[in-house]
């Protein structure tokens, strides 16, 4: 049986005034502080009806970023927790129709007021349901699966830069350094937004989930988290601790936008 | 050129956030940016006409977060008026975009219906377009009859088409359908032909004008573009986010010209859209959509005609030169030869092979290119990354992605392998350098190993070990029967891999090759187990060099790389006789010959005995005998005998007698020779007693009494002894029996025990001889009580300890006047 400590942990950073992220756990939606809980793959409410894990970074200014990603996860999660013992195969169509009925209501808000013509939202993050487990995304927050030092992305951002590589537009490099990086080309907000949903690889014994904004992975770049993350798990740092070290790292690092992550250590239950 | 020719692709929007691509870092103008650190508000560019109405926005917050229904007090309702000359009769029509909401309204001023769109507050169409359009009466295009602000809102006044739009009755035949593509090109043919790419074909934008859905018209032009005759075509420098990406031709995606042919793309799409009922795109991601575009994946609905295939595919062309337009399109409908542009016939392009350069390596186009190129950069960690797999999955084969997928999942512990692993899977024609040779095939690593050269055979091991010799080989795709022959190499690495590896490099060569002999000394191979005593007899000094192959291990590797009937059996009896009588290589040999010739008879006593009964008798006939079959029993020779040859039906039964610590070898030796001969007639238990009483048996007073165990049968009697309880005062001293005639002392003590009270068990004897019971009691008598006298010098402590002094002294006072009287009075004296 597999066991799953998370922590989330948002924070404004060291630039902005406010937090336009907010963080999703279970059924709390954060913009502040930490989270943190533990529970096994036979949980009863895991199982019956899924855990969401999920970061929304605002975009649209301040008010409007913090009014979009906080819509984005109240709205998600109202939805998506409406339907009880939802069945595996239904869980992809039930967490597009629950992102869709959030884009739904983030594009009336912006329609229709000056202050959040803008605004719309990124939101990545995965559902756990029993044995298994399903990655979302729109926009270029992030999922990370991390397994004996190596990081890898479960989500693909949403950006022009990203479209550029895939399309053979842009090599890596280019796109490291190109200002499209931050393109977004899909997210909550957006007229043909798109949720994409995929089932996650396997989780096995001592591997790590982390769903972060990009204000985490513009300041700690991957080889730097991978890094962070294999020296936490050889000391047996806790997961609140991991969480909160990642945090005040991105901050040391000049923490320009807020940072936002959820971090599950997966581990066989003792015994 | 004018701004509109440079960013032409977000035209749909006339100014300001004309794209759903959001920046967050400084960008070209025209679209909505958010900078990255000292402007987090939301900057517009080039800002639109907008409602100056904050009240609005605090009203919906509220709203929000009251959770209200959101929008009704937004709308219009049926009777306001929209620019003093519509009136609304029904809508928003089809819910509300965030980008417009259509009304149908009456035309006051002429009396007829139309539809209203009523653009969001900074959003407007092009307005060349509409310019166009308007007036325009063309039997297959929608008519815009007017257009212009609003309280701050762009609208657009059209024609109302009573029988809606083709979405609401999809999905369609392909009979009904082509009734109607005519129409729909015409329309097109006529947009392009006044310079008008109208970039948003879909069921949504085609319109029945009569309520009987026979006049099909192509509708709402809200991000058409203008052509540019200078440059024939339209110049897309950034991806239009927000026009619908289903229907996006490869030209809209990767940043090409976009021209009319752009609109025959999304035709297509359309029309399996409208076949479907549903698009072929439903539940993919936008990312999966660009890739299925630009690489020619679009599904097409089953039992498709052939001619309808055709329409499709000449539709779906990737390249625009190839793709089918109206003269193609119009010649398929009239059943004629479709040919190209420059008349040409035309044939269908597969969707291109070669790719665009790996992101991490440009040089690298193809994944043989990728495979030579994994040392120029950081590899594994783009590996585990699925950099790599995302690539081929986008450029080349979703298969072989699948495949990269399995090496980023397993390998995260062994990079390097993974790595080779990746190597071959994406060249599956390189070779296996091993020393100066270049590997081809399974025959070349063979012919190496037979070689039998040092440095070979050790690089042979370093790339068997190392994971490298597996990762080529499952690349090996003329190998018959691949999977088995990976699992057994997969066997022999996992196995030995920290073992001999002359061992590991056999194996490997007799799995490579199953009809590989198994060498003995200089000429003599075996080339079957059952050759074995062939040979032995042609050559005896082989038999040790036999030995040698059996205790090293590379007779079971023989015998598991050729699979010869039964293997698996005999290699676990190899395992066994091993493992129980380790370094006995006489056993071993004459184990194995008896496996492989099991005829083959059991010597003793200068006798080839055949039959188990036999030797059991034979065994069992006297003293010397048993002490000669307990001599071979113990070496294991009775054992290998009769487990090797089969002649015991169970041979479990005769381990469960053989590893019992318990047991003693005469003990076990008399259980073999019962499963030798089950009718050899057993030992038989004698004992005396039935019952044994003590009576009354004091404390001080244990008694004990002798028990002799004798065999009154054959045989060597075993057994043991058990009390029934152990805490009733019996013991004995000794719990087995061994041999013909045991003594046991059994002793009985009341120590400890309640007084007047009996106490009795049960010695219960088993053997094999047979089992018997002794039923043992004592009573244990009640003690005689003496009154005991207290200490004196207790007696006076206590009287000192109790009594008050006062009363000591005037007791002592009076006894002294007592004893003075009674002494004075005698001898006359007064005492005071």
């Amino acid at each position: 049986m597999l066991i799953f400590d998370i922590c989330g942990a948002t924070h404004p950073g060291r630039v902005r005034k406010h937090n336009e992220d907010h963080i999703l756990i279970g059924r709390f939606v954060k913009n502040s502080g930490q989270l943190a809980l533990s529970f096994s793959g036979d949980d009863d409410f895991a199982t019956a009806y899924g855990m969401l894990l999920c970061v929304a970074d605002g975009i649209g200014g301040e008010a409007g970023g913090e009014m979009a990603s906080r819509l984005t996860l109240t709205i998600l999660d109202k939805a998506f927790y409406a339907v009880v013992n939802p069945d595996a195969e239904a869980i992809v169509p039930l967490l597009r129709q629950a992102a869709d009925h959030a884009n739904k209501h983030v594009r009336e808000v912006a329609a229709n007021g000056k202050e959040y013509a803008d605004m719309g939202s990124t939101l990545s993050g995965i559902c756990l349901m029993g044995g298994r487990y399903w990655v979302v995304n729109a926009g270029d927050s992030r999922v990370y699966r991390y397994r004996n030092g190596q990081l890898k992305p479960l989500s693909n951002d949403d950006t022009l830069a990203a479209r550029a590589v895939r399309s053979g537009a842009m090599t890596f490099e280019q796109a490291a350094h190109s200002p499209d990086s931050h393109i977004l080309t899909n997210y909550l907000g957006a007229a043909d937004f798109s949720l994409a949903v995929d089932s996650g690889p396997a989780l096995r014994d001592a591997d790590c989930l982390l769903i972060c904004s990009d204000g985490l992975y513009d300041m700690v770049d991957d080889d730097t988290l991978a890094r962070c993350l294999e020296q936490f798990n050889a000391s047996g740092v806790s997961c609140a601790d991991q969480a909160g070290r990642l945090v005040a790292l991105a901050n040391e690092r000049g923490g320009r936008d807020n940072i936002s992550l959820i971090l599950i250590m997966v581990c066989h239950e003792p015994g | 050129m004018s701004r509109d020719d440079d960013t032409p692709v977000t035209s749909r929007l006339e100014e300001g956030s004309d794209t759903a691509v959001t920046q967050r870092m400084p960008s070209p103008a025209g679209v909505t940016q958010r900078m990255a650190v000292d402007e987090s508000v939301t900057r517009r560019l080039d800002p639109a006409p907008a409602v100056d109405d904050d009240q609005l926005a605090q009203q919906v917050t509220a709203r929000l977060h009251d959770e209200a229904p959101l929008m009704s007090a937004l709308q219009l309702q049926a009777g306001n008026q929209i620019a003093d000359r519509y009136r609304v009769q029904a809508g928003p029509l089809g819910g509300i975009s965030g980008e417009a909401e259509i009304y149908r309204c009456l035309d006051e001023r002429t009396g007829s219906q139309v539809v209203v769109k009523l653009y969001r507050h900074d959003m407007a169409p092009k307005r060349e377009v509409l310019k166009g359009l308007l007036g325009l009466n063309h039997p297959d295009i929608v008519s815009i009859k007017d257009y212009g602000s609003w309280t701050g809102r762009f609208y657009e006044a059209m024609e109302y088409c009573e029988g809606g739009s083709m979405a609401d009755v999809m999905p369609f035949s392909e009979q009904r359908l082509r009734e109607h593509i005519g129409q729909i090109i015409n329309g097109l043919r006529y947009c392009h032909r006044q310079g008008i790419i109208h970039r948003d074909i879909k069921p949504n934008n085609l319109f029945f004008r009569d309520a009987a859905c026979n006049e099909s018209v192509l509708g709402d032009f809200g991000i058409s573009s203008i052509l540019d005759p200078d440059n024939e075509g339209v110049r897309v420098t950034q991806t239009a986010a927000n026009l619908t990406l289903d229907y996006a031709a490869p030209e809209l995606l990767d940043g090409h010209k976009v021209g009319p042919k752009t609109d025959y793309y999304s035709l297509g799409v359309t029309l399996i859209h409208l076949l479907l009922g549903y698009s072929p795109f439903r539940n993919m991601s936008n990312t999966d959509i660009l890739v299925a575009h630009l690489r020619g994946r679009i599904d097409y609905p089953q039992h498709l005609s052939a001619e309808f295939e055709q329409l499709l595919r000449g539709l779906l062309q990737i390249s625009p030169d190839n793709r089918w337009a109206y003269r193609q399109v119009h010649a398929w409908l009239r059943g004629q030869p479709v040919v190209r542009d420059d008349g040409s016939a035309w044939s269908e392009q597969q969707p291109p092979t070669t790719s665009t350069g790996y992101p991490g390596y440009p040089e690298a186009r193809t994944s043989q290119q990728l495979a030579q190129a994994l040392e120029h950069f950081d590899a594994a960690r783009q590996l585990f990354r699925g950099d790599i797999r995302r690539w081929l999955f986008d450029q080349h084969d979703p298969a072989l992605a699948e495949r990269v997928e399995e090496i980023e999942e397993n390998y995260t512990d062994d990079p390097q392998t993974g790595l080779q692993k990746l190597r071959f899977l994406l060249d599956p024609t390189l070779p296996l350098r091993i020393q100066q040779h270049e590997v081809y095939s399974l025959d070349d690593l063979l012919n190496l190993l037979t070689a039998d050269d040092a440095a070979i055979n050790e690089s042979i091991a370093q790339l068997l070990f190392g994971g490298s010799l597996l990762a080529w080989m499952d690349t090996l795709n003329k190998v018959g029967n691949r999977q088995s022959l990976l699992e057994k190499v997969s066997l022999i690495r996992e196995k030995l891999r920290y073992k001999d590896t002359g061992l590991a490099l056999f194996a490997l060569r007799c799995t490579l090759d199953p009809d590989q002999p198994l060498p003995l000394i200089r000429d003599i191979k075996l080339q079957h187990p059952g050759q074995i005593e062939v040979v032995l007899r042609k050559a005896p000094q082989a038999k040790k060099a036999l030995a040698q192959r059996v205790m090293a291990g590379y007779f079971e590797q023989w015998l598991r790389a050729a699979q010869f009937p039964g293997w698996e059996e005999d290699v676990s009896f190899i395992r066994n006789c091993r493992i129980a009588y380790p370094n006995q290589e006489a056993l071993l040999t004459r184990a194995i010959r008896w496996r492989f010739q099991p005829d083959q008879p059991f010597p003793f006593a200068g006798k080839g005995i055949g039959d188990p009964r036999k030797l059991a008798a034979l065994i069992d006939a006297d003293e010397r005998s048993r002490k000669q079959g307990l001599k071979l029993l113990a070496g294991g020779w009775i054992r290998a005998w009769l487990v090797a040859t089969g002649r015991l039906a169970n041979p479990d039964v005769l381990d469960q007698v053989l590893w019992n610590p318990q047991s003693s070898e005469q003990s076990k030796l008399e259980a073999v020779l019962q499963l030798m001969d089950p009718e050899l007639p057993s030992p038989q238990l004698s004992v005396k007693f039935t019952r044994i009483n003590f009576g009354q048996l004091d404390a001080e007073q244990p008694r004990s009494k002798t028990i002799v165990i004798r065999n009154a049968g054959r045989g060597h009697l075993s057994g043991d002894l058990r009390l029934q309880d152990y805490d009733r005062g019996f013991t004995i001293d000794s719990s087995t029996i061994e041999g013909n005639e045991t003594v046991i002392h059994l002793s009985a003590s009341s120590l400890g025990m309640p007084e007047n009270s009996r106490q009795q068990t049960t010695l219960s004897i088993s053997s094999n001889g047979g089992d018997h019971t002794i039923n043992l009691a004592y009573q244990v008598p009640r003690r005689q009580r003496q009154r005991e006298l207290p200490d004196l010098q207790e007696i006076v402590l206590t009287f000192f300890q109790h009594v008050n002094p006062r009363y000591l002294i005037t007791v002592g006072i009076l006894l002294f006047f007592i004893i003075n009287l009674t002494f004075c009075h005698d001898a006359g004296d007064i005492p005071f």
